[in-house]
């Protein structure tokens, strides 16, 4: 789910995003979530500003509604609450058009 | 026609189905009647809202089981009375027409899902134009003449101006939507909700996040958001409510709306114009709007259309589940009986414990049976409600002027009878609109008011219900009565009495109608009327004053399912007799008894009453065949008086009546049976056919 580099942390989401498969995704972004500022707190990061930079590769979400996205946009608030500008890869036109239609275009910081 | 209501595989929607078939029907009958009530003053605020409402569950109804071809018609009567209620279109007269017709078109779809009734498209095209026209241009008149000139110029299906290409207000409205956190797990799609406002109009959505404190506490199931919308379209503040039905409560919506376009709003007549200041004053109305909103005052009382708390905490029963419940209890009545009747020949001083239970047992018998009757009984302006529309339009159609009046509308009688009573009923209102009632000229010239007053009056007087057609017409005519007998060969003479003439318009294919109309005329119709009416164990008497008018009387009985009976003993057999007709019963003196051209009388308060022996009539070995030894029991049917000879009275009892005819055959004289406590049958006496076979057998 997560593969790091030196440069980046990818978060790879898959599957289900909708509001019958966001209680099985929950655990995964909050284990994200927490390594991910396990290595801010253990400094990693703050020595090289451009080590980490997580970002959320969209590729393998194949189903994907509010419930999903407000998950998504309250983990990428986290995310930004604490320091990182998560980038958002690989989504598909259906994807950004569906983000786009609950209103979440802004919060996800998406292309119009 | 779509029904996919109908089509659903796993979940068998067709007792849900029903469910709406019925509602729907009452809706319409709820908006038809305040419709049809309204003066030219127009509908006051609770009217339309009613009339809203009822639109407004059509349409949702229609929505949710399937019916969608339904909810085209409702879609634009309801964004209609929208406006009206808006004050954005006045009300003009005319409007009740259209708003029947849309009724009607409504009720032809209604039929179509229901009973797979032809539904004409044609019909409803040609309504939805009309109506979309009045709402495009605020006049509804002319809208209506020009759909109507444009339908007689062309038989080619009616086309309707696209929205777009109308020019009507164009409004902003801002949405502050915040859902209910469960919201997801209802299943409810925010997707699809946000697509069907995006085809209203130009729509933007901005979802506003509110974080939890940490992240791991969140819920992801739960919605946390709440969603701004900004809607740019024509629609009017219910399309937008619509939307947002079954999904928001009033608290979860709030909508702000501001114009938008001027330059489109300047284009709606002045009268029309929704007053609303422009977003530039900086001052938008906000109207708390969401699910029911408009349904505030909905337990305000004395409102139109309104259910009553007791109608919202009411169930729908299947008519055969009553039946059947009301079978069993007849039963149970019959097994009471049994009991109590083996418990007789025991010791009520051994048997005290016994005996008090089955007192018990009988009062609660009858408590149940009479509140599992009631359940079949309903009020019946269920019948009633059709006469003021077809009153209004028959008075249209003749030129004449009526004023109906329903009194007594909430008397209850039982559902089966309700469902037979109604075309007797309208028979009888149509000849009272087509003869009875005069031209407002002619009624001048007789010194009466222009306009003629048909009473609709219904009682419940003992065990029957009364039904009066009553009418200030020109009354019944003897002379023509008698010379149409005469000419079609019925039996009548001079010396009858008033009484017996009026009953010869009952004859077959008697009228007296000059010309033959659409309405009534052909002499089809009172004998329906009576033919009904006698089936159902009811009577029909006319009452005329030549100027003055006319009363026709239906006595029915309150319900077809049990009967107070008197049972009697004649030799080894038991009769019940319905205790309606019984005046009293005595045991007459010698000198009471005379006989007139050889037949028996018995002389009672200056009446000499003819007495008819049962065991005679239905030729039974008799222990009492002199009346003086026996009981007489004196009977009423439709003012005939006669009396009964039986050996014995025996009780009185509530019965259960069962036919015969199903099993066997229909029994001169009887009007069907019960189980007795015996476990015996027991025939049920029909007063009226009796006289009829002691008639026949005295004239033989």
């Amino acid at each position: 789910m997560i593969s790091e580099t030196v440069e980046t942390t990818t978060i790879r989401l898959d599957g289900d995003w909708s509001m019958s498969g966001v209680a099985e995704k929950f655990p995964v972004l909050e284990k994200c979530l927490r390594h991910l500022l396990d290595s801010e707190a253990s400094g990693e990061r703050q020595k090289s500003p451009s080590v980490g930079i997580p970002e959320i590769d969209l590729a393998g979400v194949t189903d994907f509604d509010a419930c999903g996205c407000q998950l998504l946009a309250l983990f990428v608030r986290s995310l930004r609450q604490n320091g990182s500008s998560p980038l958002l890869l690989n989504m598909s036109e259906a994807f950004i058009s569906r983000v786009h239609s609950l209103g979440f275009g802004r919060e996800l910081n998406l292309p119009l | 026609m779509t029904n996919s209501g109908q089509n659903n595989n796993s979940i068998d929607l067709n007792q849900f189905n029903q469910v709406f078939f019925e509602e729907c029907a009452e809706h319409l009958a709820g908006m038809e009647q305040i419709l049809v009530s309204l003066a030219d003053a127009g509908p006051d605020e609770e009217q339309l809202n009613a009339i809203f409402r009822a639109a407004h569950s059509i349409k949702g109804g229609a929505g949710i089981f399937g019916f969608q071809d339904m909810t085209v018609v409702t879609h634009v009567l309801e964004s209609l009375l929208d406006r009206m209620r808006n004050h954005e279109i006045p009300f003009s007269t005319a409007m009740v027409d259209l708003f029947l017709e849309a009724g009607d078109v409504i009720s032809m779809q209604l039929a179509g899902h229901r009973d797979g009734a032809e539904v004409h498209q044609d019909a409803i095209d040609l309504i939805r134009c009309k109506l979309q026209q009045v709402i495009d241009s605020g006049a509804v008149a002319a809208s209506i003449a020009a759909v109507d000139s444009e339908r007689a110029s062309s038989d080619e299906a009616v086309t309707c101006l696209d929205s777009n290409d109308s020019v009507a207000a164009c409004y902003r409205y801002e949405l502050e939507f915040t859902p209910d956190p469960d919201i997801f797990k209802r299943g409810i799609r925010l997707e699809s909700l946000f697509a069907e406002l995006e085809e209203l109009g130009k729509l933007t959505v901005t979802a506003e996040l509110q974080s939890p404190a940490d992240f791991s506490t969140l819920d992801p199931e739960i919605c946390s958001s709440c969603w701004h919308l900004s809607l740019e379209t024509t629609a009017s503040e219910a399309d937008i409510r619509d939307v947002f039905e079954f999904v928001a409560d009033v608290d979860q919506l709030k909508l702000l709306q501001v114009a938008n376009h001027p330059a489109a709003v300047a284009n709606v007549p002045e009268s029309n114009r929704l007053d609303l200041p422009c977003e530039t004053d900086g001052d938008a109305v906000e109207t708390a709007v969401g699910r029911r909103i408009y349904d505030k005052n909905e337990l305000a009382p004395g409102a139109y259309g309104r259910r009553t708390v007791e109608a919202d905490s009411s169930i729908r029963v299947g008519v055969t589940k009553v039946d059947q419940l009301i079978n069993q209890v007849g039963e149970l009545v019959i097994t009471q009986l049994m009991l109590a009747q083996t418990a007789a020949g025991l010791d009520p001083v051994l048997h005290e414990g016994l005996h008090r239970s089955l007192l018990q047992l009988e009062r609660n018998t009858r408590d149940l049976q009479q509140s599992v009757m009631s359940i079949r009984l309903v009020p019946i302006s269920i019948v009633f409600s059709r006469f003021p529309r077809m009153v209004r339009e028959l008075a249209s159609k003749l030129g004449k002027q009526v004023e109906l009046k329903m009194v007594g509308d909430s008397t209850e009688l039982d559902k089966g009878l309700i469902e037979k009573i109604s075309d007797p009923l309208t028979h009888l209102v149509r000849n009272c609109m087509d003869h009875a009632l005069e031209k407002p000229a002619v009624r001048v010239a007789a010194g009466k008011e222009p306009g003629g007053t048909i009473t609709l009056r219904a009682s419940q007087t003992g065990g029957r219900i009364v039904i009066d057609v009553i009418d200030d017409g020109a009354g019944l005519n003897r002379e023509k009565i008698l010379d149409k007998a005469a000419e079609r060969g019925i039996p009548a003479c001079e010396s009858m009495s008033d009484e017996e003439v009026w009953q010869l318009i009952f004859a077959p294919g008697f009228s007296t109608a000059e010309a033959v109309t659409d309405i009534s005329g052909r002499g089809v119709g009172m004998d329906v009327v009576l033919q009904n009416v006698q089936s159902l164990s009811g009577k029909v008497s006319i009452v005329s004053e030549p100027g003055q008018g006319t009363r026709v009387t239906i006595s029915l009985p309150l319900t077809l399912a049990i009967l107070d009976g008197l049972s009697v003993a004649v030799g080894d057999e038991k009769f019940i007799i319905p205790l309606s007709s019984i005046i009293e019963s005595l045991q007459p003196s010698t000198g009471s008894l005379k006989s007139v051209n050889g037949k028996k009388v018995v002389h009672v308060r200056g009446d000499y009453i003819p007495v008819i022996p049962l065991y005679e009539l239905f030729n039974l070995p008799a222990l009492v065949t002199e009346p003086e030894k026996g009981i007489l029991i004196l009977i009423d049917v439709d003012g005939e008086k006669a009396a009964l000879l039986v050996d014995a009275l025996l009780d009185e009892h509530q019965v259960v009546i069962k036919s015969i005819e199903t099993n066997y055959r229909k029994v001169d004289g009887t009007a069907g049976a019960t189980i007795l406590g015996d476990g015996r049958v027991a025939l049920i006496l029909d007063v009226n056919s009796l006289l009829q076979m002691q008639k026949k057998k005295l004239s033989l």
